[in-house]
């Protein structure tokens, strides 16, 4: 390196000018919004949000759904099981005689509420872990190290069928808990790693040699800069939940009649679906369409937020 | 700030003249290895291996030495970050790394640091302002909430920044506008004494001036004792009163400014000091470049004097015996090497130095 201009002796220093070098190229926005500007370019995006709206829509107000596109009266007649579309239920009947299209949007709930309730504690839970292990090290990394493995090498379905039988009466809260005991490991390693790339950053380094306590570096300096790589894949989760619930459900474990859901709807649609097809095809389309409406989603915002794994 | 007024409840009843600093025998071994089956005392890095320095109130003192020889460790030893393998560091006469949690809190409060790199020092979730406030929040008894904000957009001044950069994040200013805010930061609990690892070495050449500038007239308004840490002689030159030149984990030569730069008497020093580049262009043909070879690992360091590796005086008495850093007959400041070279202005010109006989 080759020595700055000499400051001059000491003693007759100038008051400090601003500073020559170059002013910052064009300013790189702050990561989420640069992330935010990369979605808002791709109509993939705006095509999954409105899916997601509409799903969220019917699982907010079914009734509004009920009343715009059926002539349902809330009846269920055994007399019309079964029956295909017709002009005023365009969705047919299901097994009771209820209407079909009232039926596949209630079903919409339990599979968006899960989808949520699974992911934020799930997320909860690996960033509180992750921040932990990540930044203390020593004992507590490598016992939270080893229950992340433990929870990792669990099979999802034949785990939450397991736990799932053995309390045979269980509603959704408990089904979101098995969900996310068996969904906190991956994030929570993501996160660990996060954790330890950051903590030893020359940021915190000068938190800590001001005195900072850990709490402060933890929450102020290391979470902010650690986060955002686990709520991408959290996202990227979403979906993933959703089609694990109405698998669960599928296949009797999960929810039970009289609860409705996709799962359960397809369940029963199994035995049917040859002659009366449309018992698959609604909550099958409906399920398919906010599973990959999350996926696609998940996929779009890791893309712009890390160009690198695309 | 505590300066002034004695503490009548101070263990340590101030002596005439107690340096701010004072550091004795510090070394700094890092394990080699490492993982389960690591055996005690297989190996260790020796980033600082027996380093005594004193600092004194209002004084600058310049560490140099190439990279790698320990700087960075010493440095943040010093501040407490990191325990040290031996010696002790005594701040105002407390040792450092005896105190309990809220003297070591105190003590926080009058040594402060600025880091080399500004670009990775300031968090780029925040903002410059929070970033400035960010000492005061951690010590909030020194300044009540409500005149924090007066008194970030006072230290921005005073490092030549505008304060409503206040709201702006980092990666929105330049490097030495970074690197302001990382001095603007250390110094707003009104530290006695400041910490400057390298503070314009990640800059461009074009604002090393400026900030070398600032940080000069900041310690002469504010009476810091001052630290300074560099790779070169040239950035140090003007701004210390002492320097001591470290070399693979030790102090090698020590003395004022004058002594060091007249009359380097050891050969590591009088390398360093030929690779200032001279303002004078008929000059500039005379400089030999004596520094050959790398710097030898301070996982496995030479024998007897480390130097002897990259030495052209070496003799054999070098490579068994260690030279003490003394005084020695026909000097007048301590050095680390048993042939020192001879009072001599301007530094060697012949080229052919060559081993001494
Ligand atoms: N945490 C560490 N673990 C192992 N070795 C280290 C560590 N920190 C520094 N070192 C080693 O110590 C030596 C001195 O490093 P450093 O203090 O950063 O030098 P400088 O600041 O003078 O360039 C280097 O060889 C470096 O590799
Ligand atoms: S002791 Fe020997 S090897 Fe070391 S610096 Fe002096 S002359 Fe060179
Ligand atoms: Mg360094």
């Amino acid at each position: 390196m080759t020595s700055p201009h000499p400051p001059g002796p000491t003693g007759d220093l100038l008051l400090p000018a601003a500073d020559t070098d170059a002013p910052p190229q064009a300013p790189p926005a702050s990561l989420s919004r640069d992330a935010w500007q990369q979605l808002r370019a791709r109509p993939v995006v705006w095509a999954c949000l409105a899916v997601i709206a509409l799903i969220g829509l019917t699982a907010a107000a079914p009734g509004l759904f009920t009343a715009l596109f059926t002539d349902d009266d809330g009846r269920c007649e055994l007399a019309r099981s079964k029956l295909g579309p017709t002009t005023g239920h365009p969705f047919g009947y299901d097994l009771q005689g209820c209407d079909y299209l009232a039926q596949v949007v209630r079903g919409s709930r339990p599979s968006l509420l899960a989808g949520v309730a699974v992911t934020a504690g799930a997320l909860l839970v690996s960033v509180v872990l992750g921040l932990l292990a990540g930044f203390y090290g020593g004992w507590v990394d490598s016992l939270l190290s080893r229950a992340t493995e433990v929870a990792f090498g669990l099979p999802f379905v034949l785990g939450a069928t397991v736990i799932l039988v053995a309390f045979p009466r269980h509603g959704l809260g408990a089904m979101t808990l098995v969900l996310v005991a068996l969904g906190w490991s991956t994030m929570t390693r993501v996160m660990r790693s996060q954790v330890i790339a950051v903590k030893d950053a020359d940021y915190v380094r000068a938190a800590r040699m001001t005195g900072a306590r850990p709490s402060r570096l933890m929450l102020r300096h290391v979470l902010p800069n650690a986060v955002t790589p686990v709520v991408v894949v959290a996202m990227l989760n979403v979906g993933n939940v959703i089609s694990g619930e109405a698998t669960l459900d599928f296949l009797g474990v999960g929810l039970q009649y009289p609860a409705v859901s996709w799962g359960l709807q397809l369940n029963t649609a199994q035995s049917y679906f040859l002659d009366h097809p449309h018992l698959l095809a609604f909550p099958a389309l409906f399920l398919s369409a906010t599973v990959l409406s999350f996926i696609l989603l998940g996929d779009a915002v890791r893309d712009a937020y890390d160009p690198k794994l695309r | 700030m505590s300066t002034g007024a004695p503490d009548p409840t101070d263990p340590n009843p101030p002596e005439p003249d107690r340096p701010v600093l004072r550091v004795r025998g510090l070394a700094k071994h890092y394990p080699t290895g490492g993982g389960p089956f690591r055996r005690r005392g297989t190996g260790a890095v020796r980033a600082v291996d027996g380093v005594d320095l004193e600092l004194h109130r209002g004084e600058t003192l310049g560490l140099v030495g190439e990279s790698g020889c320990g700087k960075s460790t010493l440095a943040s030893v010093l501040m407490g970050a990191e325990r040290p393998s031996a010696g002790t560091v005594e701040v105002d006469g407390q040792d450092l790394f005896a105190l309990d949690r809220r003297q070591l809190r105190a003590v926080r409060r009058r040594m402060q640091m600025v880091l080399q790199d500004p670009y990775s020092s300031l968090d780029p979730r925040m903002t410059i302002g929070r970033i400035v406030a960010e000492p005061l929040a951690i010590h909030p008894e020194v300044l009540p909430r409500e005149r924090r904000p007066a008194k970030v957009a006072e230290l921005l001044r005073l490092v030549g920044l505008d304060p409503a950069h206040a709201d702006r994040y980092p990666h929105q200013l330049s490097g030495g506008q970074r690197q302001r805010v990382g001095i603007a930061r250390a110094l707003a609990l009104g530290p006695e004494l400041l910490l400057c690892d390298e503070p314009v070495s990640a800059l461009d050449v074009s604002v090393q001036a400026q900030v070398l500038n600032l940080l000069a007239d900041l310690r002469e308004r504010l009476g810091l004792a001052c630290l300074f840490i560099a790779h070169d002689l040239a950035v140090v030159q003007y701004l210390c009163d002492r320097i001591a030149v470290m070399y693979l984990g030790r102090i090698v030569e020590t003395g004022t400014r004058e002594q060091v730069y007249g009359s380097p008497y050891h050969p590591y020093t009088r390398a360093l000091l030929a690779a200032v580049p001279v303002p004078d262009p008929t000059l500039r043909g005379a400089q030999v470049a004596l520094l050959e070879g790398d710097l030898p690992s301070p996982a496995d360091p030479p024998s007897g004097c480390r130097f002897r590796t990259r030495c052209p005086q070496a003799q054999q008495r070098c490579a068994q015996e260690e030279p003490a850093l003394t005084v020695r007959p026909g000097t007048d400041h301590p050095t680390a090497c048993h042939f020192p070279l001879p009072a001599q202005v301007p530094p060697p010109r012949d080229p052919a130095t060559g081993k001494a006989p």
